[in-house]
């Protein structure tokens, strides 16, 4: 089984343990009401349509993995379509999804060359709408400009409610990655977080990556995570 | 479930297998997929350690897993089925699908009635012609042609018609369909060799409904299929109505034929709903949300979204989300903040002139360079910027933003606006530059 399962690890990001998503770990003070309808919409107490649009490594897969979790746990049909994976699949994986409590669709920007995937998504969301479901979808742009040839799509991304994911500033990025750091069980002494913040590239995906390798290191090497050895695996690894 | 869950990745678990709706009964376990592409995925990738995984919480090991298309909410299978005893015993999927399995459905929408349908102006001569076509299907208007911009209403006009007939002729075989969809059936009707039965099904409706045909666009073969059986409908006096985005004879790619066709009955436009009927569109939906919205805000909200009825309804999901979110009553000024990013744009407060000045303020250069024939990246990349926020917050056209960047043609600014997008998500300076661009613009 192992090897089989192996061979099906096929997801463009791998965080590691730390993709181990949980709601809180979104972390933003801006947008607690965002949040908060997420968390209704996830448990049935809410229907609604949204539109979440934000750069990468903004939250926007992690907040839409939290929200199929959430909605897991309410026992709630749930499907999440990372669309970035679109030439794995096919429109057909969208059909009757409509039956299910909550869909969340990924990268909305990656089926702009197709209008087959656009129409289907259309579909869907008139079914969903007509059952009285939720869709949660994602996207790298607002619907003014997202790059999509089916108007009818774009105008239905303003039907429901929109919302801007913003970058998370440094310090909540730092406050993200001790708080990941945390739930895998060791600690991000504050020093080291800002050593890396000013030295590495600074988007959220890119600081999980090296966070991932920094404990990964500080095992091997049996040392505490430290400004130096930091330094120490940054320079070995130039 | 848990193991399962430890063992995927929350990508993989949350696209695959919490779709999954199981059902117990005795010895035996039902796995409902919503729809045959996933039900093919688990089949091929996770069935056989979801078996395994069963197993070893059954001491007897001879639970029978069924893997099956459903729902939870139909509980009703379809006829495809795979099923499985303890050690993996899986039938093969059907190598071809018959006939048998290509499957028609009206599609209607009961609840896109004309009684739900706001009538005013701008849609008052389609909505007269809708009912008179429902009353009198295949005499009063054949075919109906609809035409205008995105959300305002042809759909709901089209499923009207059809729920209207199907009331009055309960069992009337009745098919609403998108072109897309249409051309989708055809293409797999061919591949399975039920051509013939297409054509039966589509020829031997007493009323097609097809929206969006300018997507028949460049599609011939389709044309031709569809041409037929229009031809077969109108002679038989059964009902088509057909919607569009603009005046059939605007359509690039549509034979000539099928042009003039379309024009054989009735064509009606569609056009944006006047502030009467958009505070009606308001009124009608607040009730529907069991809210009280006062006057003053459906007036204020019908005032500031006028292109369609999607962007009016989604302005007011908002407030009431915002609303029911907050605790805080529906007044005037609750609604202008609940909408307040939304009015920026609408109030056109944001104008070239001054994202121009303020682009090359923040990029400490002159706006002459901004607007010059420069290509040096210092100018160059500012300069897409601003033109990249002039398309998003102002409701100039591309050729109106590429003039006001010193003549520049409406290409270099879509080029400018993908470019942006693409740096935004590569490059985290051009998406804090750009971001502290807008926040300085919109405070």
């Amino acid at each position: 089984m192992n090897a089989e399962h192996s061979a099906l690890k096929q997801i463009p990001l791998q965080f590691g343990k730390f993709q181990q998503i949980e709601f809180e770990t979104f972390l933003t003070e801006t947008k607690t009401e965002l949040l908060e309808l997420i968390r209704k919409i996830a448990s049935g107490e809410e229907t609604q349509h949204l539109y979440l649009w934000g750069a990468t490594a903004t939250g926007k897969s992690h907040l839409l993995q939290a929200a199929c979790k959430l909605a897991g746990q309410a026992q709630r049909q749930v499907a999440y379509i990372p669309l970035e994976q679109i030439h794995e699949f096919k429109p057909e994986m969208l059909h009757d999804l409509g039956m299910l409590n909550l869909v969340c669709v990924d990268s909305l920007e990656c089926v702009s060359e197709s209008i087959e995937w656009q129409q289907t998504l259309v579909w869907l969301y008139n079914e969903l709408r007509d059952n009285g479901h939720s869709m949660i979808i994602a996207g790298n742009a607002s619907s003014a400009n997202i790059d999509l040839s089916i108007e009818d799509l774009r105008s239905r991304l303003n039907w429901g409610l929109v919302f801007q994911l913003d970058i998370p500033s440094d310090e909540q990025k730092i406050v993200i990655l001790k708080q990941l750091a945390k739930k895998s069980g060791f600690e991000f002494p504050d020093e080291v977080a800002q050593y890396l913040i000013q030295r590495v590239e600074r988007d959220l995906h890119s600081l999980v990556k090296i966070l991932n390798r920094i404990d990964e290191y500080s095992l091997a090497e049996k040392r505490k995570i430290t400004v130096p050895l930091v330094r120490k695996m940054l320079e070995s690894s130039l | 479930m848990e193991q399962l869950e430890g063992e995927l990745t929350p990508q993989e678990f949350n696209t695959w297998i919490r779709p999954l709706h199981a059902i117990e009964a005795e010895q035996a376990i039902r796995l409902l997929a919503p729809n045959r592409f996933v039900l093919d995925w688990i089949n091929e990738r996770y069935l056989t350690r979801i078996e395994e995984l069963l197993n070893a919480l059954d001491d007897t090991g001879e639970i029978n897993l069924q893997l099956e298309i459903g729902s939870k909410s139909t509980n009703q299978p379809e006829a495809t089925k795979i099923e499985s005893r303890s050690t993996p015993v899986v039938k093969p999927m059907p190598s071809t699908i018959t006939a048998k399995t290509v499957k028609y459905s009206n599609n209607l929408n009961r609840s896109f009635t004309f009684e739900s349908f706001v009538e005013g102006k701008s849609n008052q001569l389609a909505r007269a012609a809708s009912i008179q076509v429902a009353e009198n299907p295949g005499n009063a208007y054949n075919p109906l042609f609809i035409y205008g911009g995105v959300g305002l209403g042809k759909t709901h006009l089209m499923h009207a018609v059809g729920t209207a007939i199907y009331k009055q002729k309960p069992g009337a075989n009745i098919a609403y369909l998108h072109s897309e969809r249409f051309v989708a059936d055809m293409v797999r009707a061919l591949q399975h060799n039920a051509i013939n039965e297409f054509k039966r099904h589509y020829r031997s409706l007493d009323a097609l409904l097809i929206d969006d045909i300018q997507f028949f666009a460049g599609k011939e073969r389709s044309q031709e299929e569809f041409f037929h059986t229009f031809n077969a409908l109108l002679e038989g006096q059964h009902q088509i109505v057909l919607t569009c985005d603009r005046y059939p004879k605007e359509v690039n790619g549509l034979e000539e034929r099928l042009k003039s066709r379309f024009g054989w009955g009735l064509t009606v436009s569609i056009e944006p709903p006047e502030l009467e009927t958009r505070v009606a569109i308001i009124k009608k939906k607040a009730i529907l949300a069991q809210k009280v919205i006062p006057d003053d805000v459906s007036f204020f909200i019908a005032k500031r979204f006028r292109s369609n009825v999607r962007e009016l309804e989604g302005a007011l999901n908002r407030v009431i989300a915002n609303a029911n979110l907050t605790g805080n009553p529906v007044t005037l000024e609750f609604t202008q903040s609940a909408l307040r990013d939304l009015l920026i744009i609408q109030d056109k407060q944001v104008t070239i002139e001054n994202i121009q000045k303020t682009t090359a303020e923040y990029y400490k250069i002159r706006l002459a360079d901004l607007l010059s024939k420069r290509r040096s990246r210092s100018v160059a990349r500012p300069r897409q910027i601003a033109m990249a926020i002039s398309k998003e917050f102002t409701n100039h056209s591309l050729p109106e933003i590429g003039d006001a960047f010193g003549g520049r043609d409406h290409t270099t600014v879509l080029h400018a606006c993908r470019k942006v997008t693409e740096l935004r998500n590569t490059e985290h300076r051009v998406e804090e530059d750009y971001n502290n661009l807008v926040k300085t613009l919109t405070s």
